[in-house]
């Protein structure tokens, strides 16, 4: 059916491969906000220059609006500057509460957003934020899995027939899904950016989310598919071109995400790549091997296979189980929601490595033998698994929206701050960890002119009026460096907390001061 | 998220202003009261520090509270304290730049179950405005704590210190 010229698509793809070298170098891991300033719900009496925002790991800006008291909006994002140190240059503000509402891009592609909250001269009431797009979200998803189906079945079927030959019904089949990928992949492109912006799904008629898209490391990733696709479609009359779109694709995959992200990057990279060899050699196999088992001289594909394949699936297992390794950081890990889906998968995968043995020790014999209810007993296997791959791409997909343990366990570690600040008193209160749960406080107390203050007594009050949790109050102790604790405390919840000292100067006076704490 | 949060304790607020029993705080007897006029205002203590029982009541005299006397207590020792006005205060043709500031009932012994009052006579300068706040702050003082009145930040808060809100002198009588 669709005829192609290999030379054009030659031409295509080193095309592709010169434009990757414009593409911003793409580096570490998934970034974590680190330390903003001004602090997280301080309250100051003069207006802030610029806001700075702290980041493990140096970050692009994508988005950053200031939303005033008044609920205007300002965009602030060509007032960005620095890498991992974001200075956001801010204009006159008005009294009141602003929300400075960021969306950065990080190494590995994906976006980090946040929302700081802090106050000039008094705390009014602030517009609602906006969240990401589930419309957005969930059409990225599908864009994404069929673009892994696409090119992994489509790539890995050219791969198979490099090895074993290909009937032409598969070979059909290939070049149609290795097409839906192509079309799938920039499609995919222009929905990261939309996502990472924020934005709504008409902003694709837009250059910005394509531009933000491309920014990210998600434009090389676009770039080798693309590439690998085309070469994968030469590859289906030029065996030794399917092996090249094999490593592309698998060097796609490796250069962006999650897992190829994380450190130790010498492990992780080469991990990922393996995985996607692997796969696409086993994934690749099982539409030319169905279609090969309905002929009479398919028993040499399979035999073919299934020599091969232990070659595949080790591989797969033991860059799998390395990944997942770096990425959860201990059994624990299995409760965060990036966790679940990997619990899903390991799930699936088990069911699906459950059937390939049962494939290959109780069927493939009988149907190299030439039995015939072995061989269509095999085909109906092979179709129950490629159903199960597909789910196990979907899940796998689905890890685009979740960060893993390894990135929330950087979160954990850093404490919360809020800084309260009022005419007589300035309290610098710092909870360590900044999640919810146990928790130790350490209060720095000065007056206006930052000068240290000797109150006789600080009590501490907590509530969380978002979910109904009355007022929590803690007598602090104080140290002979004068800093006050709250030794332990626990609060249930993450959110905003709101914070109340009070704090006895006197026998007969009392100051009270407010702030927001925030815990994640 | 903060306009949520600023409803529910604007809306907790209200509900506790009309669920709060009011004798819960320690309170005065009187809530208004004349500038130039010499007034007998009882403080009214509840209860303990929690559930222990007060030994000392002090009270820190709001200025622009002057001539004050504390009235003697049967089984407390009552004492005064003196001091400098942090500011001069008019009060019908002089000035008045000293005085008694705290007067502090101690010795005592007020079960937290039980209920006392503690008698203060004192005038309201008469240079001082119609609608003025005077806060009377109040700390019982227990064997193992104490109860302070003294947030005078009128929001809705556990210990709020007890006031008087002035009114204006009474027209002269004419003779």
């Amino acid at each position: 059916m669709t005829r192609f010229a290999p030379r054009l698509v030659l031409w295509a793809a080193a095309l592709i491969a010169l434009a990757t070298l414009f593409l911003p170098a793409a580096s570490h891991a998934h970034a974590v906000l680190l330390g903003v300033a001004p602090a997280e719900a301080a309250l100051m009496e003069t207006a802030p220059d610029e806001v700075v925002l702290e980041f493990n790991e140096p970050v692009a800006a994508l988005a950053i609006a200031l939303i005033g008291p008044d609920g205007g909006t300002t965009d602030l994002t060509q007032l960005a500057s620095g890498d991992s140190r974001l200075t956001i240059a801010l204009p006159d503000l008005a009294r009141g509460t602003q929300v400075l509402s960021w969306r950065v891009a990080s190494a590995d592609g994906h976006p980090v957003a946040g929302t700081l909250v802090f106050s000039v001269g008094e705390i009014t009431g602030a517009a609602e934020v906006a969240t990401g797009d589930s419309v957005v979200a969930g059409l990225l998803w599908g864009a994404k899995l069929v673009m892994s189906v696409g090119l992994i079945f489509g790539i890995g079927g050219g791969l198979f027939g490099a090895i074993a030959g290909l009937p032409p019904t598969a070979r059909r089949m290939s070049v149609t899904l290795i097409w839906t990928g192509l079309a799938a992949t920039p499609l995919a492109l222009g929905l990261h950016g939309a996502d990472a912006l924020g934005g709504p799904i008409s902003a694709l008629v837009t250059a910005a989310p394509w531009v933000a898209g491309w920014g990210t490391s998600f434009g090389t990733m676009t770039l080798l598919a693309l590439m690998a696709g085309l070469f994968g479609l030469a590859g289906l009359s030029i065996r030794p071109l399917a092996m090249v779109a094999t490593a592309l694709l698998a060097a796609a995959y490796a250069s962006a995400g999650h897992a190829g992200a994380a450190d130790p990057q010498w492990l992780t990279r080469p991990a990922v790549f393996l995985h996607l060899v692997a796969l696409c050699f086993w994934l690749g196999a099982l539409i030319p091997l169905a279609l090969w088992l309905r002929r009479d001289d398919g028993t040499a594909a399979l035999k073919r296979f299934s020599d091969a394949i232990p070659f595949a699936v080790i591989p797969l297992a033991a860059s799998g189980l390395a990944l997942g390794m770096v990425q959860m950081g201990g059994p624990e890990g299995f409760a965060t929601a990036y966790g679940r889906i990997l619990a899903a998968k390991l799930g699936l995968l088990a069911l699906l490595f459950v059937l390939a043995a049962w494939n290959r020790w109780s069927l493939t014999g009988p149907a190299l033998q030439g039995a015939p209810k072995a061989t269509r007993r095999l085909r109906g296997v092979i179709l129950i698994e490629m159903v199960l791959v597909v789910a196990i791409l979907g899940l796998a997909a689905g890890w685009r929206f979740t960060p893993p343990p390894r990135a929330l366990a950087l979160v954990a570690a850093v404490p919360a701050h809020t800084h309260i600040h009022t005419a007589a008193v300035m309290a610098d209160v710092t909870v360590t960890p900044g999640t919810s749960g146990p928790i130790a406080m350490e209060i720095w107390l000065s007056d206006g002119d930052m000068q240290p203050v000797t109150p006789q007594a600080v009590t501490i009050g907590l509530t969380l009026p978002e979910r109904g949790i009355e007022r929590m109050a803690y007598e602090a102790t104080t140290d002979a460096g004068g800093l006050w604790h709250v030794p332990e405390l626990i609060l249930p919840l993450a959110g905003d907390w709101a914070i109340d000292l009070e704090i006895r100067l006197t026998r007969f006076s009392m100051t009270r001061i407010e702030g927001i704490l925030t815990l994640k | 998220m903060i306009r949520t949060f600023r409803g529910a304790a604007v809306a907790a607020a209200t509900l506790s202003a009309f669920a709060a029993p009011a004798m819960a705080h320690a309170t005065l007897d009187v809530k208004e009261a004349a500038a130039n006029v010499t007034h007998r205002i009882a403080l009214r203590i509840p209860h303990g520090c929690g559930d222990e029982a007060t030994h000392t009541v002090r009270v820190q005299l709001p200025a622009g509270f002057v001539n004050a006397q504390p009235m003697v207590k049967a089984g407390w020792t009552t004492e005064t304290v003196r001091g400098d006005y942090a500011a001069p205060v008019t009060h019908r043709d002089g000035e008045i730049t000293s005085g008694v500031t705290e007067i502090v009932w101690s010795g005592g012994d007020l079960p937290s179950a039980f209920y006392d009052e503690f008698i203060v006579r004192g005038a309201v300068a008469s240079s001082v405005e119609p609608g003025t706040q005077l806060h009377f702050l109040i700390v019982q003082e227990c064997a193992n704590g104490e109860a302070a009145w003294i947030d005078t930040s009128g929001g809705d808060v556990s210990h709020p210190a007890p006031f008087i809100t002035v009114t204006p002198a009474p027209a002269p009588s004419g003779h």
